[in-house]
C-alpha cells in the first residue's frame, strides 16, 4: 500500500524545484507515475510529498525550436508522440518506436521525461534519444543547462542528473531530407530485452551515406553507440553500407556489455545484437529504396 | 474539504456525479471498488501489464491499478458498469456474448473498455491492429481468436449503427 502523503501542483518549473528543496529528502517529482507509483506500491520508495509536474505549461507540448530543432516537453505523454504528425514529418524515428512502447494505458499515462530520468535499462526511448543526439535541458534551480544524450545516460536507473534537477524539455535535432532508421527489438516481456537502432543520414548528392548512428540497448545497463560501428558506415555507398552490414553487427555485438538474466545468457544477447543490427540496416535501406521508388 | 493527506474528488462516474473525500494516496481501483462498490474492474497483475483494471478516463483507457485517483480529478470514469443500459447490453458486449469472446469473464471488463477505446480511435480496424492495441490485455483462457472475431463483429455492428444515422 501506498504510505499517505500530499500531493502538491507548482505552475512554474521554480516552484517546482523549490517544493523539491522544501521536502527534506522525502519528496518526489511526479509525472506520469507508471514507474514511480509500481516503487511506492512495493514499499521500495516512500515519499511524504509527490510535486505533480503536469500543470507546468512549459514542460509540455511539442514544437518546433529554430529552425533546425524539435522541442519535446518532458511532460509530454509517450502517447502525443506517438500521434504527433511535427514528429512524423520531421523525426519518424520516434513515433515509429512509440507505437511499440509499454502498452497504450502505459503510454497514455508515461511521459518522455519520466522515461529518460528513470532510465530503466529495457527503454527504448533512453536508445531513441541517443541516436538522434537528444538535447536535454535540465533545470538545477539557477538555469536550464543542456546536458547531450551522449553524457546523459550513466548507468541502470542513473543519469547525469543531480538530485532535484528537473528535466524540462529535449531538443531534437532534426536530420537532413532523406535520412533513413531501422530499429528491431527483441521481447518476450512488456518491456524489450535487446534493441538496435540505425540512422543513416544522406550525403548532399544522395549517393551515399554521410553519417551513421547505431547503438544497442536493453541488453546491457545503459543504451550505448559504437563509434566503430558508426565508422564502417559513413562516407560509403549505399551498396557499400549493405555489404558492411555482417561486420556491424559483429562489432556491436563485440563491444556490447550484455548481462545474463531471465531473458537469456550473454552470449545469447550478443547474438541477438548481431541478427538485430544486420536487419536494422537493411530495414534501414529498404525505407530509402521505398522513398525514392 | 482537503486535508494535509486527502482531498476532495469530484468526478463524473458513468455520467453520474461522485463527490468523495479521497487520500492522495489513494489508486482509482481502490476508489471504484472499494469505495463505489464497482467491483466489475478487477486486479491481477498489479504492474500495467495484464489489463484487467482496465477503465476509461475521458475516453483513454488506463491502468487503475497504477493510477491515483488524483487524476480523475474532474474527468469522466468510464467502467464497465456504466455500458449497458438496463437490461439492454452494449454492443460491444453483444459483439462478445455472440462470439463468445470470453470463458472466465476475469479479463473480459478490460477487454471491453479497450475495445470502445480502439473503435473510437481506430472505427474499422483491421486484424494487425487490433492485436497491436489490445496486446497489453491479457486472456488466459481463450487463446485470443473469439476476442478477435468479437472486436470484429463489434467494429461491424459499430459501422453499421453509424451508417443507419
Ligand atoms: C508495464 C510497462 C512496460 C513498459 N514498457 C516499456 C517499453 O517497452 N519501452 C520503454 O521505453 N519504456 C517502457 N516502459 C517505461 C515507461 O515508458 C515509463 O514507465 C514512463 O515513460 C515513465 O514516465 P512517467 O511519466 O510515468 O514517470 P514517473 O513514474 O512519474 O517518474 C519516473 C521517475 O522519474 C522522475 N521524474 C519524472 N519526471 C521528471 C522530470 N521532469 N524531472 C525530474 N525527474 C522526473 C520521478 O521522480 C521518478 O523517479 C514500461 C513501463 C511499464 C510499467
Ligand atoms: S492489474 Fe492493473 S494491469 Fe494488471
Ligand atoms: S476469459 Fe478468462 S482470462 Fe480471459
Amino acid at each position: 500500500m501506498i504510505t499517505p502523503l500530499t500531493i502538491v501542483t507548482p505552475a512554474s518549473e521554480r516552484e517546482a524545484f523549490e517544493a523539491y528543496q522544501g521536502g527534506a529528502g522525502s519528496a518526489a517529482y511526479y509525472a506520469g507515475g507508471t514507474e514511480l507509483l509500481l516503487l511506492m506500491k512495493q514499499g521500495v520508495a516512500q515519499h511524504d510529498v509527490l510535486i505533480d509536474l503536469k500543470g507546468i505549461v512549459s514542460l509540455s507540448g511539442i514544437s518546433r525550436a529554430g529552425a533546425d530543432r524539435v522541442r519535446v516537453g518532458s511532460c509530454v505523454k509517450h502517447r502525443e508522440i506517438e500521434r504527433s504528425p511535427l514528429l512524423g514529418d520531421l523525426l519518424p524515428l520516434l513515433p515509429t518506436v512509440e507505437r511499440h512502447v509499454a502498452n497504450v494505458r502505459v503510454r497514455n499515462a508515461g511521459t518522455l521525461g519520466g522515461n529518460l530520468c528513470f532510465a530503466e535499462p529495457h527503454s527504448d526511448m533512453t536508445l531513441v534519444t541517443l541516436l538522434l543526439d537528444g538535447e536535454i535541458g535540465v533545470f538545477d534551480g539557477k538555469a536550464t543547462r543542456t546536458i547531450p544524450a551522449g553524457e546523459f545516460f550513466v548507468g541502470a536507473y542513473e543519469t547525469a542528473m543531480q538530485p532535484g534537477d528537473l528535466l524540462c524539455h529535449v531538443d531534437f535535432p532534426v536530420p537532413r531530407a532523406g535520412t533513413v532508421f531501422g530499429y528491431q527489438q527483441f521481447r518476450l516481456h512488456e518491456r524489450p530485452s535487446c534493441v538496435v537502432g540505425v540512422v543513416l543520414q544522406p550525403t548532399k548528392d544522395g549517393k551515399g551515406c554521410r553519417r551513421a548512428a547505431v547503438g544497442e540497448g536493453a541488453a546491457g545497463l545503459a543504451p550505448r553507440r559504437s563509434p566503430a560501428a558508426e565508422a564502417l558506415l559513413e562516407n560509403v555507398s549505399w551498396e557499400e553500407a549493405a555489404g558492411r552490414a555482417a561486420e556491424v553487427g559483429r562489432v556491436l555485438a563485440e563491444e556490447a556489455e550484455p548481462l545474463e538474466d531471465l531473458t537469456g545468457s550473454e552470449e545469447y544477447k550478443r547474438h541477438l545484437i548481431d541478427v538485430l543490427a544486420q536487419r536494422a540496416i537493411s530495414e534501414t535501406l529498404g525505407r530509402r529504396e521505398a522513398n525514392n521508388a | 474539504m482537503s486535508s494535509l493527506h486527502g482531498f476532495d474528488l469530484r468526478m463524473q462516474v458513468n455520467g453520474q456525479p461522485v463527490e468523495l473525500e479521497v487520500g492522495y494516496n489513494e489508486l482509482l481501483i481502490d476508489v471504484l471498488r472499494d469505495r463505489l462498490g464497482l467491483t466489475g474492474t478487477k486486479r491481477s497483475c498489479d504492474m500495467e501489464v495484464c489489463g484487467v483494471c482496465t477503465v476509461l478516463v475521458d475516453g483513454q483507457m488506463v491502468s487503475g491499478c497504477t493510477t491515483l485517483a488524483w487524476e480523475a480529478r474532474g474527468k469522466n470514469v468510464e467502467t464497465i458498469e456504466g455500458l449497458a443500459e438496463g437490461d439492454k447490453l452494449h454492443p460491444i458486449q453483444e459483439a462478445f456474448v455472440e462470439h463468445n469472446g470470453f470463458q472466465c469473464g476475469f479479463c473480459t471488463p478490460g477487454m471491453i473498455l479497450s475495445t470502445k477505446a480502439l473503435l473510437k480511435e481506430y472505427p474499422q480496424p483491421d486484424k494487425a491492429t487490433i492485436q497491436w492495441y489490445l496486446h497489453g490485455n491479457i486472456c488466459r483462457c481463450t487463446g485470443y481468436k473469439k476476442i478477435i472475431d468479437s472486436v470484429e463483429a463489434a467494429a461491424q455492428a459499430q459501422a453499421q449503427t453509424a451508417g443507419a444515422d
